[in-house]
């Protein structure tokens, strides 16, 4: 089992088989492949194969929409109470504060709709013992 | 024809009356734009496309048929999956929004069309009715419990001044991201695919080495059109997904 720094529980079980773990193995990829390949058992995938770039203009647009409404509330609250600028200094980083709240909001939807693959790393596990 | 200077990426943004009603006299003047048009456009081909391939009604679809209740599932399972069953009762909204964005943008992708979705105002009205819904019909449901979006649980008292109004500009905010980035991404590929055509024509005014030069930004225009496809695709998506998440928090209000 140390000899594996990415194993899943079908993988474990096909390294104790034996003389035979090396068939098996190769079939439980290939069938988490397809499996991967045609979306069963994720509902969620659609979400996964977003390209880089869509997701990083989500979170851009996330952070920098928040900074823009802070600043428009301010900016409008100083005209009204003739204040200016702390209203809108103030309301700038809520804005920040929120842009961040957005970020980390979004990230956390995406990392929930990624789909785990026995060929993914995920770095070292509970079950790993001086292999990492 | 070779002067680079013709070369104007802006240019296909441009809005221009078709006819319009009243006038100067009247006091009002509503136009019909290039940009009505293709709104028009989009829902006649959505609406033909649908009633045509849907008549025949075939208990084992024809092609058509296959492709519009693929269209249906693909929309039922992601507001489903994002807004869960109670969500349905929104399914035509979400559903007519997203073939609306994804057949505004794959229209723009034909050459002389107009892209309705590449102006920001439409795209802002776009949100807007989605954010309207989301609050008009979370306070139907919930009634003032619908303001408990901007109180996270589980928060201690002291620092609730704090939180909700981050929460409440959190909030305002997902209209504005929501347009700029449908708009953003339409904008900057339809002026990038552009500009690099443009650069076809300039490098050709340049004779035979111009000719070969041209190669470069030609096969770059044409990985450009495929990745205008994908994102044309993708923002549909992304708009329709949004769209369902937010209606949940209108649905469940508790974080």
């Amino acid at each position: 089992m140390s000899n594996s720094t990415k194993s899943t529980s079908d993988k474990k079980a096909s390294t104790s088989i034996g003389s035979r773990s090396e068939d098996t193995r190769a079939l439980a990829e290939k069938i988490n492949l397809a499996k991967k390949d045609a979306g069963i058992g994720n509902e969620k995938k659609s979400e996964s194969h977003l390209t880089g770039h869509a997701r990083a203009v989500r979170l851009g647009t996330e952070f920098i929409a928040a900074i823009l409404v802070g600043f428009g509330i301010g900016y409008f609250a100083d005209l009204i109470f003739g204040s200016s600028p702390w209203i809108m200094l103030v309301m700038v980083l809520v804005g920040f504060a929120a842009g961040v709240l957005n970020v980390v909001r979004s990230a956390n939807e995406m990392n929930a709709a990624v789909v785990i693959t026995p060929d993914m790393d995920l770095g070292p596990e509970d079950d790993d013992v001086g292999n990492g | 024809m070779a002067d680079p200077n013709k070369v104007d990426p802006i240019h296909q943004f441009a809005i221009t009356d078709i006819f319009s009603i009243g006038g100067e006299g009247a006091g009002f003047n509503i136009a019909f734009t290039n940009s009505s048009l293709f709104m028009v456009i989009t829902v006649l081909a959505i609406s033909s496309f649908l009633i045509l391939s849907t008549s025949g009604r075939g208990l084992v679809p024809g092609r058509l048929q296959l492709l519009s209740e693929m269209l249906y599932e693909f929309v039922a399972n992601m507001v489903r999956s994002s807004a869960g069953t109670e969500g349905m009762k929104f399914f035509p909204f979400v559903f007519s929004l997203f073939m609306f964005v994804l057949v505004a943008n794959l229209l723009g992708m034909v050459p002389y069309f107009f892209t309705v979705t590449s102006h920001i105002i439409v795209t802002f009205a776009l949100a807007m009715l989605v954010i309207t819904v989301v609050l008009v019909y979370g306070f139907m449901k919930n009634g003032l419990g619908f303001l408990k979006l901007f109180v996270p649980a589980g928060v201690p008292g002291y620092v609730l001044p704090i939180v909700i109004p981050i929460e409440i500009v959190s909030f305002l905010s997902r209209p504005i991201s929501l347009s700029v980035r449908l708009f953003a991404n339409m904008l900057a590929g339809h002026i990038t695919l552009k500009v690099f055509a443009g650069f076809i024509v300039t490098l050709s005014s340049f004779g035979f080495v111009g000719w070969l030069g041209a190669i470069l930004p030609f096969s770059m225009t044409v990985a450009l059109t495929a990745l205008e496809f994908l994102v044309s695709a993708l923002q549909a998506y992304v708009f329709a997904v949004l769209t369902s998440m937010y209606l949940n928090d209108a649905i469940h209000p508790s974080h």
